[in-house]
Protein backbone atom coordinates (compact mmCIF):
# COMPACT_ATOMS: atom_id res chain seq x y z
CA UNK A 1 0.00 0.00 0.00
CA UNK A 2 1.29 3.37 -0.88
CA UNK A 3 0.41 6.71 0.58
CA UNK A 4 0.36 9.79 -1.56
CA UNK A 5 1.20 13.03 0.18
CA UNK A 6 -1.00 15.99 -0.65
CA UNK A 7 0.65 18.24 -3.20
CA UNK A 8 0.52 21.20 -0.86
CA UNK A 9 2.38 19.26 1.81
CA UNK A 10 5.01 18.19 -0.68
CA UNK A 11 5.44 21.81 -1.69
CA UNK A 12 5.79 22.88 1.91
CA UNK A 13 8.42 20.20 2.50
CA UNK A 14 10.34 21.35 -0.54
CA UNK A 15 10.25 24.93 0.66
CA UNK A 16 11.37 23.93 4.13
CA UNK A 17 14.19 21.86 2.68
CA UNK A 18 15.32 24.66 0.41
CA UNK A 19 15.35 27.22 3.18
CA UNK A 20 16.79 25.09 5.93
CA UNK A 21 20.39 25.62 4.93
CA UNK A 22 19.96 29.15 3.70
CA UNK A 23 20.29 30.38 0.14
CA UNK A 24 23.46 29.28 -1.62
CA UNK A 25 24.64 31.79 -4.19
CA UNK A 26 27.02 31.12 -7.03
CA UNK A 27 28.93 33.49 -9.20
CA UNK A 28 31.78 33.57 -11.63
CA UNK A 29 35.31 33.56 -10.32
CA UNK A 30 36.91 36.88 -11.12
CA UNK A 31 33.67 38.72 -11.61
CA UNK A 32 33.73 41.48 -9.05
CA UNK A 33 30.38 42.79 -10.16
CA UNK A 34 28.75 39.43 -9.57
CA UNK A 35 30.50 39.04 -6.23
CA UNK A 36 29.31 42.46 -5.15
CA UNK A 37 25.75 41.80 -6.21
CA UNK A 38 25.78 38.55 -4.29
CA UNK A 39 27.23 40.34 -1.30
CA UNK A 40 24.57 43.00 -1.53
CA UNK A 41 21.78 40.46 -1.60
CA UNK A 42 23.21 38.10 0.94
CA UNK A 43 24.11 40.11 3.97
CA UNK A 44 27.05 39.59 6.26
CA UNK A 45 27.31 35.86 6.46
CA UNK A 46 28.57 35.94 2.91
CA UNK A 47 32.24 36.13 3.78
CA UNK A 48 33.97 33.46 1.74
CA UNK A 49 34.57 35.35 -1.43
CA UNK A 50 37.92 34.70 -3.04
CA UNK A 51 38.85 38.31 -2.63
CA UNK A 52 37.30 41.14 -0.68
CA UNK A 53 34.36 42.44 -2.62
CA UNK A 54 34.16 46.10 -3.40
CA UNK A 55 32.77 47.08 -0.04
CA UNK A 56 30.84 50.11 -0.98
CA UNK A 57 30.83 53.02 1.34
CA UNK A 58 27.58 53.07 3.16
CA UNK A 59 26.07 50.28 1.17
CA UNK A 60 27.96 47.33 2.49
CA UNK A 61 25.21 45.24 3.93
CA UNK A 62 22.44 43.85 1.85
CA UNK A 63 19.36 42.96 3.82
CA UNK A 64 17.48 40.88 1.36
CA UNK A 65 18.62 37.33 1.99
CA UNK A 66 19.52 36.23 5.45
CA UNK A 67 21.79 33.35 6.33
CA UNK A 68 23.38 32.77 2.95
CA UNK A 69 25.85 29.96 3.04
CA UNK A 70 29.30 30.02 1.48
CA UNK A 71 29.04 30.66 -2.23
CA UNK A 72 29.94 28.35 -5.05
CA UNK A 73 32.47 29.78 -7.40
CA UNK A 74 32.04 28.92 -11.05
CA UNK A 75 34.86 29.12 -13.53
CA UNK A 76 32.63 29.49 -16.55
CA UNK A 77 29.14 30.64 -17.31
CA UNK A 78 28.16 27.13 -18.32
CA UNK A 79 29.29 25.86 -14.93
CA UNK A 80 27.42 28.69 -13.24
CA UNK A 81 24.23 27.74 -15.03
CA UNK A 82 24.81 24.07 -14.21
CA UNK A 83 25.19 24.86 -10.49
CA UNK A 84 21.81 26.55 -10.57
CA UNK A 85 20.17 24.06 -12.88
CA UNK A 86 21.02 21.03 -10.76
CA UNK A 87 20.07 22.79 -7.54
CA UNK A 88 23.57 22.98 -6.09
CA UNK A 89 23.21 26.74 -5.85
CA UNK A 90 19.95 28.51 -5.03
CA UNK A 91 20.73 31.31 -7.42
CA UNK A 92 23.50 32.32 -9.77
CA UNK A 93 24.67 35.88 -10.22
CA UNK A 94 25.91 37.04 -13.59
CA UNK A 95 24.12 34.91 -16.15
CA UNK A 96 23.94 36.51 -19.57
CA UNK A 97 21.10 35.92 -21.98
CA UNK A 98 23.73 35.72 -24.70
CA UNK A 99 24.85 32.41 -23.29
CA UNK A 100 22.98 29.48 -24.79
CA UNK A 101 22.80 27.66 -21.50
CA UNK A 102 20.82 30.53 -19.97
CA UNK A 103 17.67 29.05 -21.47
CA UNK A 104 18.02 26.16 -19.04
CA UNK A 105 17.34 28.43 -16.07
CA UNK A 106 15.01 31.31 -15.25
CA UNK A 107 16.44 34.81 -15.02
CA UNK A 108 14.90 36.90 -12.28
CA UNK A 109 13.77 40.29 -13.49
CA UNK A 110 14.76 43.05 -13.61
CA UNK A 111 18.19 42.51 -15.12
CA UNK A 112 20.87 44.46 -13.34
CA UNK A 113 23.49 44.72 -16.05
CA UNK A 114 24.13 44.29 -19.71
CA UNK A 115 27.39 43.32 -21.35
CA UNK A 116 27.94 43.67 -25.06
CA UNK A 117 24.26 44.40 -25.47
CA UNK A 118 23.09 41.25 -23.72
CA UNK A 119 21.11 41.54 -20.46
CA UNK A 120 22.75 39.97 -17.45
CA UNK A 121 20.82 38.87 -14.42
CA UNK A 122 20.40 36.45 -11.56
CA UNK A 123 19.41 32.92 -12.47
CA UNK A 124 17.27 30.54 -10.49
CA UNK A 125 16.30 26.95 -11.18
CA UNK A 126 13.30 26.56 -13.45
CA UNK A 127 10.15 26.21 -11.38
CA UNK A 128 11.82 27.85 -8.40
CA UNK A 129 8.99 30.30 -8.03
CA UNK A 130 6.65 27.43 -7.26
CA UNK A 131 9.01 25.72 -4.82
CA UNK A 132 10.62 28.71 -3.19
CA UNK A 133 8.70 31.86 -3.92
CA UNK A 134 10.26 33.51 -0.90
CA UNK A 135 13.73 33.20 -2.36
CA UNK A 136 12.73 34.47 -5.79
CA UNK A 137 10.75 37.33 -4.28
CA UNK A 138 13.66 38.32 -2.08
CA UNK A 139 16.06 38.34 -5.01
CA UNK A 140 13.64 40.48 -6.98
CA UNK A 141 13.18 42.90 -4.11
CA UNK A 142 16.94 43.15 -3.81
CA UNK A 143 17.29 43.89 -7.49
CA UNK A 144 14.64 46.57 -7.33
CA UNK A 145 16.36 48.16 -4.36
CA UNK A 146 19.75 47.96 -6.04
CA UNK A 147 18.50 49.65 -9.18
CA UNK A 148 16.27 52.33 -7.79
CA UNK A 149 17.37 55.93 -7.69
CA UNK A 150 19.28 56.29 -10.89
CA UNK A 151 22.89 57.30 -11.03
CA UNK A 152 23.54 56.75 -7.35
CA UNK A 153 21.93 53.37 -7.25
CA UNK A 154 23.73 50.46 -5.69
CA UNK A 155 24.30 49.03 -9.14
CA UNK A 156 25.97 52.23 -10.23
CA UNK A 157 28.24 52.19 -7.23
CA UNK A 158 29.15 48.58 -7.76
CA UNK A 159 30.03 49.52 -11.29
CA UNK A 160 32.14 52.43 -10.11
CA UNK A 161 34.24 50.03 -8.07
CA UNK A 162 34.77 47.65 -10.92
CA UNK A 163 37.91 48.01 -13.01
CA UNK A 164 36.15 47.36 -16.29
CA UNK A 165 33.24 49.61 -15.56
CA UNK A 166 33.20 51.05 -19.05
CA UNK A 167 31.56 47.86 -20.24
CA UNK A 168 28.66 48.46 -17.92
CA UNK A 169 25.95 50.72 -19.41
CA UNK A 170 24.58 51.68 -16.05
CA UNK A 171 22.54 54.57 -17.30
CA UNK A 172 20.59 52.26 -19.55
CA UNK A 173 20.07 49.75 -16.81
CA UNK A 174 18.98 52.17 -14.13
CA UNK A 175 16.98 54.07 -16.70
CA UNK A 176 14.82 51.00 -16.82
CA UNK A 177 13.51 52.13 -13.49
CA UNK A 178 14.12 55.83 -13.39
CA UNK A 179 12.69 56.76 -16.75
CA UNK A 180 10.52 53.94 -17.99
CA UNK A 181 9.47 52.40 -14.75
CA UNK A 182 9.39 48.78 -13.81
CA UNK A 183 7.97 46.53 -16.43
CA UNK A 184 6.36 43.98 -14.22
CA UNK A 185 5.39 41.82 -17.17
CA UNK A 186 9.02 40.77 -17.35
CA UNK A 187 8.98 39.28 -13.91
CA UNK A 188 8.52 35.64 -13.20
CA UNK A 189 4.88 35.48 -12.33
CA UNK A 190 4.57 38.28 -9.83
CA UNK A 191 2.48 37.25 -6.88
CA UNK A 192 1.38 39.85 -4.37
CA UNK A 193 2.39 39.12 -0.84
CA UNK A 194 -0.37 38.41 1.59
CA UNK A 195 -1.43 41.35 3.68
CA UNK A 196 0.49 41.42 6.89
CA UNK A 197 3.01 38.83 5.85
CA UNK A 198 5.95 40.98 6.77
CA UNK A 199 6.86 40.80 10.38
CA UNK A 200 9.29 42.78 12.40
CA UNK A 201 11.77 41.03 14.67
CA UNK A 202 10.61 39.93 18.06
CA UNK A 203 11.14 42.35 20.90
CA UNK A 204 13.35 41.26 23.73
CA UNK A 205 15.82 43.77 25.04
CA UNK A 206 15.29 47.15 23.42
CA UNK A 207 18.35 48.82 21.98
CA UNK A 208 18.99 52.38 23.10
CA UNK A 209 19.32 54.74 20.17
CA UNK A 210 19.56 58.45 19.54
CA UNK A 211 18.00 59.61 16.30
CA UNK A 212 19.02 62.69 14.34
CA UNK A 213 16.80 64.61 11.97
CA UNK A 214 17.61 67.67 9.91
CA UNK A 215 15.92 70.90 10.98
CA UNK A 216 14.57 71.41 7.50
CA UNK A 217 12.84 68.04 7.55
CA UNK A 218 10.65 68.72 10.53
CA UNK A 219 7.98 71.33 10.95
CA UNK A 220 7.70 73.81 12.48
CA UNK A 221 11.18 74.96 11.68
CA UNK A 222 11.12 77.57 14.41
CA UNK A 223 12.13 76.67 17.94
CA UNK A 224 11.77 73.04 17.17
CA UNK A 225 14.27 71.93 19.75
CA UNK A 226 12.13 73.38 22.49
CA UNK A 227 9.02 71.45 21.55
CA UNK A 228 7.92 67.87 21.84
CA UNK A 229 8.06 65.75 18.72
CA UNK A 230 4.30 65.44 19.12
CA UNK A 231 4.01 68.92 17.68
CA UNK A 232 6.29 68.25 14.73
CA UNK A 233 5.29 66.97 11.33
CA UNK A 234 6.91 65.83 8.11
CA UNK A 235 7.77 62.56 6.42
CA UNK A 236 10.89 62.01 8.47
CA UNK A 237 9.04 62.85 11.67
CA UNK A 238 6.42 60.22 10.83
CA UNK A 239 9.25 57.73 10.44
CA UNK A 240 10.71 58.63 13.81
CA UNK A 241 7.30 58.09 15.38
CA UNK A 242 7.10 54.64 13.80
CA UNK A 243 10.61 53.70 14.80
CA UNK A 244 10.11 54.87 18.34
CA UNK A 245 6.62 53.43 18.70
CA UNK A 246 6.07 51.76 22.02
CA UNK A 247 6.52 48.97 22.64
CA UNK A 248 9.31 48.58 20.13
CA UNK A 249 12.72 47.01 19.80
CA UNK A 250 14.36 50.41 19.81
CA UNK A 251 14.34 52.63 22.85
CA UNK A 252 14.63 56.17 21.55
CA UNK A 253 16.68 57.86 24.22
CA UNK A 254 16.90 61.17 22.45
CA UNK A 255 16.08 62.93 19.20
CA UNK A 256 18.60 65.43 17.94
CA UNK A 257 17.67 68.19 15.54
CA UNK A 258 20.68 69.19 13.48
CA UNK A 259 20.98 72.59 11.86
CA UNK A 260 23.04 71.79 8.81
CA UNK A 261 22.87 69.20 6.09
CA UNK A 262 26.41 68.08 6.83
CA UNK A 263 25.57 67.44 10.47
CA UNK A 264 23.08 64.75 9.45
CA UNK A 265 25.97 62.36 9.05
CA UNK A 266 28.47 64.12 11.29
CA UNK A 267 26.35 63.10 14.26
CA UNK A 268 26.91 59.47 13.37
CA UNK A 269 30.64 59.96 13.12
CA UNK A 270 31.06 61.80 16.40
CA UNK A 271 28.77 59.43 18.27
CA UNK A 272 26.02 61.89 19.08
CA UNK A 273 23.49 59.68 17.29
CA UNK A 274 23.33 56.17 15.89
CA UNK A 275 20.50 56.74 13.40
CA UNK A 276 20.04 59.71 11.09
CA UNK A 277 16.97 60.09 8.94
CA UNK A 278 16.79 61.96 5.66
CA UNK A 279 20.24 61.78 4.15
CA UNK A 280 20.71 61.76 0.43
CA UNK A 281 23.29 59.35 -0.91
CA UNK A 282 25.74 61.09 -3.16
CA UNK A 283 28.94 59.31 -3.90
CA UNK A 284 32.16 60.86 -5.07
CA UNK A 285 31.88 58.90 -8.31
CA UNK A 286 28.48 60.48 -8.90
CA UNK A 287 29.88 63.95 -8.29
CA UNK A 288 32.84 63.23 -10.53
CA UNK A 289 30.59 62.04 -13.31
CA UNK A 290 28.54 65.20 -13.33
CA UNK A 291 31.23 67.77 -12.76
CA UNK B 1 14.50 79.73 12.47
CA UNK B 2 15.64 80.17 8.91
CA UNK B 3 15.03 83.86 8.63
CA UNK B 4 13.24 84.87 5.50
CA UNK B 5 12.98 81.32 4.32
CA UNK B 6 9.80 79.52 3.54
CA UNK B 7 9.34 76.46 5.68
CA UNK B 8 9.46 73.49 3.40
CA UNK B 9 6.43 71.32 3.77
CA UNK B 10 8.44 68.48 2.41
CA UNK B 11 11.80 67.05 3.41
CA UNK B 12 14.71 69.19 2.46
CA UNK B 13 17.28 66.77 1.20
CA UNK B 14 20.56 68.02 0.01
CA UNK B 15 23.93 66.60 -0.49
CA UNK B 16 26.34 64.76 1.64
CA UNK B 17 29.19 62.35 1.33
CA UNK B 18 29.01 59.05 3.07
CA UNK B 19 31.43 58.73 5.98
CA UNK B 20 33.35 55.47 6.04
CA UNK B 21 31.65 54.22 9.19
CA UNK B 22 28.13 54.74 7.96
CA UNK B 23 25.67 52.41 6.34
CA UNK B 24 22.25 52.98 4.85
CA UNK B 25 19.10 51.05 5.54
CA UNK B 26 17.50 49.63 2.44
CA UNK B 27 15.24 49.90 0.66
CA UNK B 28 15.73 53.64 0.46
CA UNK B 29 12.48 55.42 1.17
CA UNK B 30 12.75 58.21 -1.36
CA UNK B 31 14.79 59.79 -4.12
CA UNK B 32 15.31 63.26 -5.48
CA UNK B 33 17.48 64.99 -8.04
CA UNK B 34 18.49 68.45 -9.20
CA UNK B 35 15.63 70.80 -9.95
CA UNK B 36 15.14 74.45 -10.81
CA UNK B 37 12.65 76.51 -8.82
CA UNK B 38 11.51 79.93 -9.96
CA UNK B 39 9.24 82.58 -8.53
CA UNK B 40 5.52 82.08 -9.07
CA UNK B 41 5.22 85.03 -11.45
CA UNK B 42 8.01 83.70 -13.67
CA UNK B 43 6.79 80.11 -13.77
CA UNK B 44 4.68 80.79 -16.86
CA UNK B 45 7.87 81.57 -18.80
CA UNK B 46 8.74 77.88 -18.82
CA UNK B 47 7.04 75.17 -20.79
CA UNK B 48 5.69 72.10 -19.07
CA UNK B 49 8.43 69.97 -20.58
CA UNK B 50 11.28 72.35 -19.78
CA UNK B 51 14.60 70.73 -18.94
CA UNK B 52 17.51 71.96 -16.85
CA UNK B 53 19.08 73.17 -20.09
CA UNK B 54 17.19 76.41 -19.44
CA UNK B 55 19.93 77.18 -16.91
CA UNK B 56 22.61 77.29 -19.61
CA UNK B 57 24.46 80.58 -19.36
CA UNK B 58 21.99 81.92 -16.79
CA UNK B 59 22.64 83.05 -13.21
CA UNK B 60 21.21 80.45 -10.87
CA UNK B 61 21.15 80.71 -7.09
CA UNK B 62 22.24 77.82 -4.94
CA UNK B 63 23.77 76.95 -1.59
CA UNK B 64 27.47 76.45 -1.04
CA UNK B 65 28.55 72.81 -1.20
CA UNK B 66 25.17 71.59 -2.35
CA UNK B 67 25.46 68.23 -4.09
CA UNK B 68 23.27 69.62 -6.83
CA UNK B 69 25.95 72.13 -7.81
CA UNK B 70 27.94 69.77 -10.06
CA UNK B 71 24.73 69.00 -11.92
CA UNK B 72 24.06 72.72 -12.24
CA UNK B 73 27.51 73.29 -13.69
CA UNK B 74 27.04 70.44 -16.12
CA UNK B 75 23.99 72.27 -17.45
CA UNK B 76 26.04 75.44 -17.93
CA UNK B 77 24.47 77.41 -15.10
CA UNK B 78 26.35 80.37 -13.67
CA UNK B 79 25.99 79.42 -10.04
CA UNK B 80 25.71 82.06 -7.34
CA UNK B 81 26.21 80.31 -4.03
CA UNK B 82 24.84 81.50 -0.69
CA UNK B 83 25.49 80.22 2.79
CA UNK B 84 21.88 79.33 3.50
CA UNK B 85 18.85 78.34 1.53
CA UNK B 86 16.98 81.33 2.95
CA UNK B 87 19.50 83.72 1.44
CA UNK B 88 19.30 81.95 -1.87
CA UNK B 89 15.51 82.14 -1.89
CA UNK B 90 15.68 85.85 -1.11
CA UNK B 91 18.07 86.29 -4.02
CA UNK B 92 15.60 84.60 -6.34
CA UNK B 93 12.85 86.90 -5.12
CA UNK B 94 14.99 89.97 -5.68
CA UNK B 95 15.87 88.91 -9.21
CA UNK B 96 19.56 88.23 -8.74
CA UNK B 97 19.13 84.93 -10.52
CA UNK B 98 16.54 83.17 -12.63
CA UNK B 99 15.83 80.59 -9.95
CA UNK B 100 17.04 78.32 -7.23
CA UNK B 101 18.91 75.06 -7.86
CA UNK B 102 17.65 72.60 -5.26
CA UNK B 103 16.57 69.01 -4.92
CA UNK B 104 13.29 68.05 -6.50
CA UNK B 105 9.91 67.52 -4.83
CA UNK B 106 10.22 70.32 -2.31
CA UNK B 107 7.23 72.50 -1.49
CA UNK B 108 8.35 76.12 -1.27
CA UNK B 109 5.70 78.44 0.05
CA UNK B 110 5.88 81.91 1.57
CA UNK B 111 7.39 82.91 -0.74
CA UNK B 112 6.22 80.43 -3.30
CA UNK B 113 8.77 78.93 -5.63
CA UNK B 114 7.66 76.61 -8.39
CA UNK B 115 9.63 73.66 -9.72
CA UNK B 116 9.88 74.14 -13.48
CA UNK B 117 12.53 71.56 -14.45
CA UNK B 118 13.98 68.44 -12.92
CA UNK B 119 16.45 65.80 -14.07
CA UNK B 120 15.02 62.53 -12.80
CA UNK B 121 17.91 60.59 -14.31
CA UNK B 122 20.16 62.22 -11.72
CA UNK B 123 17.95 61.30 -8.81
CA UNK B 124 19.81 60.10 -5.74
CA UNK B 125 18.44 57.78 -3.11
CA UNK B 126 17.41 59.16 0.26
CA UNK B 127 17.44 56.94 3.27
CA UNK B 128 18.11 56.26 6.89
CA UNK B 129 21.79 56.39 7.75
CA UNK B 130 23.08 54.33 10.64
CA UNK B 131 26.36 54.08 12.43
CA UNK B 132 28.39 50.90 12.09
CA UNK B 133 28.21 50.70 15.87
CA UNK B 134 24.49 50.10 15.74
CA UNK B 135 23.55 46.56 16.73
CA UNK B 136 22.81 44.41 13.72
CA UNK B 137 19.43 43.50 15.19
CA UNK B 138 18.43 47.14 15.26
CA UNK B 139 19.65 47.50 11.68
CA UNK B 140 17.52 44.53 10.66
CA UNK B 141 14.53 46.04 12.40
CA UNK B 142 14.94 49.29 10.47
CA UNK B 143 15.29 47.31 7.25
CA UNK B 144 12.09 45.45 7.94
CA UNK B 145 10.31 48.67 8.88
CA UNK B 146 11.47 50.39 5.69
CA UNK B 147 10.13 47.51 3.63
CA UNK B 148 6.82 47.64 5.46
CA UNK B 149 6.48 51.34 4.71
CA UNK B 150 6.57 50.42 1.03
CA UNK B 151 4.91 47.03 0.94
CA UNK B 152 1.24 47.85 1.01
CA UNK B 153 0.68 49.14 -2.49
CA UNK B 154 -1.46 52.23 -2.85
CA UNK B 155 -2.04 52.35 0.89
CA UNK B 156 1.66 52.20 1.75
CA UNK B 157 2.57 54.66 4.52
CA UNK B 158 5.32 56.19 2.42
CA UNK B 159 2.81 57.20 -0.27
CA UNK B 160 0.41 58.47 2.36
CA UNK B 161 3.12 60.60 3.93
CA UNK B 162 4.23 61.98 0.61
CA UNK B 163 0.68 63.01 -0.20
CA UNK B 164 0.23 64.51 3.26
CA UNK B 165 3.36 66.64 3.23
CA UNK B 166 3.82 67.26 -0.45
CA UNK B 167 1.90 70.52 -0.53
CA UNK B 168 2.30 71.99 -3.99
CA UNK B 169 5.48 70.08 -4.72
CA UNK B 170 5.68 67.67 -7.60
CA UNK B 171 5.21 64.00 -6.91
CA UNK B 172 8.21 61.68 -6.97
CA UNK B 173 7.93 59.94 -10.32
CA UNK B 174 9.70 56.78 -9.14
CA UNK B 175 8.15 56.23 -5.77
CA UNK B 176 4.93 54.62 -6.90
CA UNK B 177 6.77 52.20 -9.14
CA UNK B 178 9.18 51.18 -6.42
CA UNK B 179 6.39 50.81 -3.90
CA UNK B 180 4.57 48.66 -6.42
CA UNK B 181 7.62 46.49 -6.94
CA UNK B 182 8.41 46.15 -3.25
CA UNK B 183 4.76 45.31 -2.62
CA UNK B 184 4.89 42.50 -5.11
CA UNK B 185 8.37 41.31 -4.26
CA UNK B 186 8.74 42.07 -0.62
CA UNK B 187 12.02 41.13 0.96
CA UNK B 188 12.16 38.31 3.41
CA UNK B 189 11.84 39.77 6.89
CA UNK B 190 14.93 39.37 9.01
CA UNK B 191 14.99 36.44 11.41
CA UNK B 192 13.02 37.01 14.58
CA UNK B 193 16.11 37.20 16.70
CA UNK B 194 15.98 39.12 19.91
CA UNK B 195 17.80 42.38 20.17
CA UNK B 196 19.94 41.55 23.14
CA UNK B 197 22.83 43.63 24.30
CA UNK B 198 25.13 40.86 23.13
CA UNK B 199 24.01 41.32 19.53
CA UNK B 200 27.12 42.15 17.50
CA UNK B 201 27.38 45.51 15.86
CA UNK B 202 27.77 45.96 12.14
CA UNK B 203 31.37 46.97 12.76
CA UNK B 204 32.09 43.79 14.71
CA UNK B 205 30.64 41.62 11.98
CA UNK B 206 32.61 43.48 9.34
CA UNK B 207 35.81 42.93 11.29
CA UNK B 208 34.98 39.23 11.51
CA UNK B 209 34.37 39.12 7.78
CA UNK B 210 37.66 40.83 7.01
CA UNK B 211 39.49 38.51 9.39
CA UNK B 212 38.00 35.52 7.61
CA UNK B 213 39.15 36.91 4.28
CA UNK B 214 42.66 37.41 5.60
CA UNK B 215 42.73 33.84 6.86
CA UNK B 216 41.54 32.57 3.50
CA UNK B 217 44.20 34.61 1.76
CA UNK B 218 46.85 32.89 3.85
Amino acid sequence: MTTTLPASLVTLMMIASAMAEGPKPAFLVGSETSADMASYLCNLTFTSTPSPPNWIEGLTFGPFLSNCTAPFLATSEAELVELVKNGTACFGVGVSLSDESSSEVDIVRPFYQSVDGAPVGIAVQKGKRETNLELVSSVQAGLVSALWAGNSSVVTQIDAGTPKSLAFPVAAVTGFLTRNGLNLSYTIGPTPIAEGKLETPAIANPVNVTIAVYKGNALPLADITGDSIDSWSGMEVEMIREICAQPGPLNCEDIIVVDTIDDRLNVLNDGRASISIGSIVVTQSRLDSTS
Amino acid sequence: MLSGSSPSRYPVHTSTHIPPDTSFVQPFYYSAGPALYVSEENASLYSADATLDVMNGQPVCTVTNSAQNPAGESYGAQLIAFDTRAEAVDAVESGQCIGLLWVSHVDFSDPTLVEVAHDAAKNDPIGIAVSFDLEIGAYSYLTSLSAEWMAKGASSPILTWEKRYQGSATQNEQLGEVVNAITYFAPVPPPSSSLSSSTPSIRALLMTALAAIVVLAW
